[in-house]
Order: structure tokens, then C-alpha cells, then sequence
């Protein structure tokens, strides 16, 4: 199971309305990039960290494990402004202001990444997906990305199987032994899928299916006093951060 | 067999594309209240059968009846026959789409149009009689093997359909999940569902079932589950071998008259009662 599902299923938040945490998880990830980076984004991600390991109830490994990621792309943005390329300092030379502009981004984009996260940390697919046809996305669209989300976990299973029954026959001794069972792990991956979606069809028709797929939306209510609490947090940091507001450097 | 015809097939002819005639005149009937086991070897046509049954096939020849009256395959009489007749296929995850087993399970019932209040009650209701009640939240993909299965079952349940079709609902359960998956169906049985399943297990079916239907080479042969699985002709023809406990009973019956009236034993306590009669007590060692 993905870190980010698991977290999702497991966090104190789940059963309230996706509304509710859109509020609080969007809105951070506005402040983040509305605000001066510092200390506007550094009070968010502080913010975020505290709900998300908090009330929430999110564990800090898993948080860790999926915050990881998209960090590694912040980090790697930011690595980026530290040089500069041509100019009188040669080829590769260190950028002028390049940590501050670095630390700024890096301040920025993590901060939005963890408001992001904080949605989708305590928001379960389940809860989300029906949801976003009563909110106006293209019926089509959502069962699309329903159906996609289910069999990623059935294909990625079953990548897993032929990859072990792969190994299991010394498939990947040699470097050209692992390029044949990849090209081969590829094609019956690809075969898989269509097979898979043949059937799924066939199962799902035994059930009425006409081209829509119709489920349960959870019961849960928009919490006033759970968004009047987020709008609250959200104008705070903001107030905040233009009392503090220092440069950086 | 006793129990109205629910449903029908008359003289049916079906072939896949550019293979050999599956079946061709084949006469079959479910009848309501009663419990059918759908027996033969691989390839046999035991899928094909069922799938006729529930309208996922269309034969070429010959036609499908529910209560007597010939259904269309159309939108109309699919929806009619579906409403009555479920499938549950062999793989769960042909079946599984939702993100969540609530979910999945609320699918066949919206699709009946049903509001939202009584498609709940559906779903709390089938997620009961499976057993399953604690899961609605989960995600499908967290499920194990057997749990799958029950959800599986449990999507069909929730259309309450007349007729259950199960294709071979034990198989990959171990001895426990299968025994209670047997306890499920007997629990639908007892509420009017009449329940069809699919299976290579010969013994499972001469406990569970009513009716016993052989898929051989020269068609189906269907009767009571303890006559049909002790014709070894039969029995040979559809790839099956003698369940143990008529082979059991075979064998006591050899040692005393009192035996002769059984087809059985179907089950151990048969089979210890007829071992505790007085012509094999008196034959057994010390």
C-alpha cells in the first residue's frame, strides 16, 4: 500500500467532509506561495507539520515516507539556483544572491507541498472520487481516475508476481538476462491490463453496468465550526507573517 | 427434483468465436429453493454455462427463460433477468472496481435506481450476511484473497437476486474460509435464495448441494447430488472421480444389508452413524 494511502485510512481526520480539509490543506498551500517566504511560508510548514503529526494523527515515518518525494523535487529546484551558467565567472559559476533565492524556493515549495499534503494525507480516494462528480468534474473523468486507482494497485501487483516468478528462474543474473525479463515483464504487464479490463467489464455488467459507474458517497457533513477554526488558522499565519516579516538575508 | 423453474435454458447452441460448438441442444433448469452443485472438467464449459445463465453470454441457438418467459437480451430484459439472477465470478478482482468495499458493494443496487436509503440498507444488509461488516470502510486493495471474495459475493447479494451463481467460490480459500463461506450460503439459502456453484470439489458437493448437474461430453446431466455423484459412468465422463464418502459408503454397503437403502454417507456423522450399525460393529477389530 502506498505510505500516502495508508497515512490516509489510518489519519483522525477521515471521516470528515473532504470540504473541511480542502479549507485548511488548500488554503496553507495558498498562504505558501502567496506569502513572503520568510517567515510566511516557514510559519505554514510549521503549521502543516503540527496538524499533520497532531490532530490529525498522522505517524511522522509515514509522514516522512510520502513527504519525501516531492521534497526531493523541491530540493532539486532549489539546487538549481545556486549556479549559474555563463557570465563572467566561467561555464558553471556560484549564482549572485543563489542561496538566499535557493532558500526562498526551497521555503516556498516544501511549505505547498505539505499543504497539499495535509488534503490528501487524511483524504481517502474512496471519500473523494464521488465527491467530485456533485462537485461538477465530467462523471467520465472521475470513473476514469476511480478505475485507474484500482487497477494501478492490481497491475503493480501483478508486476510484482511475474517480476518474482522472473527472478525466481534466474531472470536477472546478467544485465542482459534483466533487459529480456523487463521487455518481457513490459509486454505481459501491457497484455495483463487489456485482460484485465475485458473482464472487469464483463463483472461489472453482471451488476447493471450502462457505461456509469454509480457508488455510495460516505455520509459526512461540512464541520462550520471545523472550517471557521481552518479560516481562522489561515488569516493568523497571514497576520503573523506581515507582523514578522524580515529579509532573509 | 421438487421447486419451480426459475430459470431456463431450452435447446441452446453456443461457440466462441472461431472455436468449436460449446454446447449445442442443451437443456438445463435451476430450480427455486434448492441448492445446485455445476460439476465437470476444465473446459467442460461450467463458465460458459453460468454466463448463459446470468445473460452474459448470448447463445447462437435456442433460448434463455426466466419464469417461463423467454428473456431478450436487450436492455430491458437484462435488467430483469439481473435483478433476479447474479453471477459471481471466480476472480474477485473481475469484479472489484470501488475504492472501497461499501462502495463496491453499493454498485448493483444504484444501477437498480434505487434511492440512496434503501441502497445503504442494501449494503449494510449484504455486508451482514457476509460477514463483512467491519470492512465497508476499507480500501479493495487492502483486502485479503478470502475477504475479496465475500465482497465480491457480497455486490451480488445486494441486488438480492432469486439465484446466486457462484463460480467456484472455495476455490484458493483455506479449509476455514471455506467452511464458513459454506455456512453464508446456507444462511441465503435459508433466506429463499436459491444458490448455483461451480466446483472441481466432488465431496463439497455431495454435502452442500441438493442437485448435482455433470458437465460431460454428451451434455448435462443433472438429479439429486447423492444419485448423480455415485454413477461412476457420469462421474468418469465429466473428469470427476467417486466423492469419498459414497466411496466410503460403497464399501460398508458391501459388508451389510443394512447399507444398501444409502447412497450416502454425505457427511462424517453419516458415515459414523453407519459405522456404528450393528453389521459393521460386528466386523470391526478391537
Amino acid at each position: 500500500m502506498l505510505p500516502i494511502d495508508a497515512a490516509a485510512h489510518s489519519s483522525r481526520w477521515r471521516r470528515r467532509h473532504p470540504v473541511d480539509k480542502a479549507v485548511l490543506g488548500l488554503g496553507l498551500t495558498v498562504l505558501a506561495i502567496s506569502l513572503p517566504p520568510w517567515p510566511g511560508a516557514a510559519l505554514v510548514l510549521v503549521s502543516a507539520l503540527v496538524l499533520l503529526l497532531g490532530p490529525a494523527g498522522v505517524p511522522a515515518g509515514r509522514l516522512w515516507r510520502a513527504y519525501r518525494v516531492p521534497l526531493g523535487f523541491c530540493v532539486t529546484g532549489a539546487l538549481t539556483l545556486l549556479v549559474r551558467v555563463g557570465g563572467p565567472g566561467g561555464f558553471v559559476s556560484p549564482a549572485p544572491d543563489g542561496p538566499l533565492r535557493a532558500g526562498e524556493l526551497l521555503l516556498r515549495t516544501s511549505a505547498a507541498s505539505l499543504g497539499v499534503l495535509l488534503f490528501a494525507f487524511t483524504t481517502p480516494m474512496s471519500d473523494l472520487l464521488p465527491r467530485l462528480v456533485r462537485a461538477g468534474v465530467p462523471a467520465p473523468l472521475v470513473d476514469v481516475a476511480l478505475v485507474t486507482y484500482r487497477m494501478s494497485f492490481l497491475l503493480l501487483d501483478s508486476v510484482r508476481r511475474v517480476h518474482r516468478a522472473q527472478a525466481a528462474r534466474l531472470g536477472h543474473t546478467t544485465r542482459a538476462a534483466t533487459w529480456r525479463s523487463l521487455g518481457g515483464l513490459g509486454a505481459t504487464a501491457f497484455v495483463r491490463s487489456f485482460d484485465r479490463a475485458a473482464r472487469l467489464q464483463t463483472g461489472l455488467a453482471g451488476r447493471g453496468y450502462d457505461g456509469a459507474l454509480r457508488v455510495l458517497v460516505p455520509e459526512a457533513r461540512v464541520s462550520a465550526r471545523f472550517t471557521a477554526a481552518s479560516v481562522a488558522l489561515l488569516v493568523a499565519l497571514a497576520a503573523l507573517t506581515f507582523v514578522l516579516e524580515r529579509p532573509l538575508s | 427434483m421438487s421447486g419451480t423453474v426459475l430459470v431456463a435454458l431450452r435447446d441452446v447452441s453456443f461457440a466462441y468465436e472461431d472455436g468449436p460448438p460449446v454446447f449445442t441442444g442443451l437443456d438445463f433448469e435451476v430450480r427455486e429453493g434448492r441448492t445446485l452443485a455445476l460439476l465437470g472438467r476444465n473446459g467442460s464449459g461450467k463458465t460458459t454455462l453460468m454466463r448463459l445463465l446470468s445473460g452474459g453470454l448470448r447463445p447462437y441457438g435456442g433460448e434463455l427463460l426466466l419464469s417461463g418467459r423467454a428473456v431478450r437480451h436487450d436492455r430491458k430484459g437484462l435488467t430483469a433477468l439481473r435483478s433476479t439472477v447474479q453471477l459471481v465470478v471466480q476472480d474477485p478482482d473481475d469484479q472489484l472496481f470501488a475504492a472501497s468495499v461499501g462502495q463496491d458493494v453499493s454498485f448493483g443496487p444504484l444501477n437498480l435506481g434505487l434511492p440512496d436509503a434503501e441502497v445503504r440498507a442494501r449494503v449494510a444488509e449484504a455486508l451482514e450476511a457476509l460477514d463483512i461488516a467491519a470492512l465497508a470502510d476499507r480500501p479493495t486493495h487492502l483486502l485479503s484473497y478470502g475477504q475479496r471474495k465475500r465482497t465480491a459475493i457480497a455486490g451480488a447479494v445486494a441486488m438480492r437476486p432469486r439465484v446466486l451463481i457462484l463460480d467456484e467460490p472455495t476455490a484458493g480459500l483455506d479449509p476455514d474460509g471455506q467452511e464458513r463461506l459454506l455456512a453464508t450460503l446456507e444462511g441465503l439459502r435459508a433466506g429463499g435464495t436459491t444458490v448455483v456453484m461451480a466446483t472441481h470439489d466432488v465431496d463439497l458437493a455431495l454435502r452442500w448441494a441438493d442437485d448435482a448437474a455433470l458437465l460431460t461430453p454428451w451434455g448435462a446431466h443433472t438429479g439429486p447430488a447423492a444419485e448423480m455423484l455415485s454413477r461412476r459412468d457420469l462421474l468418469t465422463a465429466a473428469g470427476l472421480r467417486l466423492p469419498w464418502g459414497v466411496a466410503a459408503g460403497l464399501f460398508l454397503r458391501a459388508r451389510g444389508p443394512a447399507y444398501a437403502a444409502d447412497a450416502g454417507p454425505r457427511t462424517p456423522e453419516e458415515l459414523a452413524a453407519l459405522a456404528a450399525l450393528p453389521e459393521c460393529g460386528e466386523r470391526r477389530p478391537d
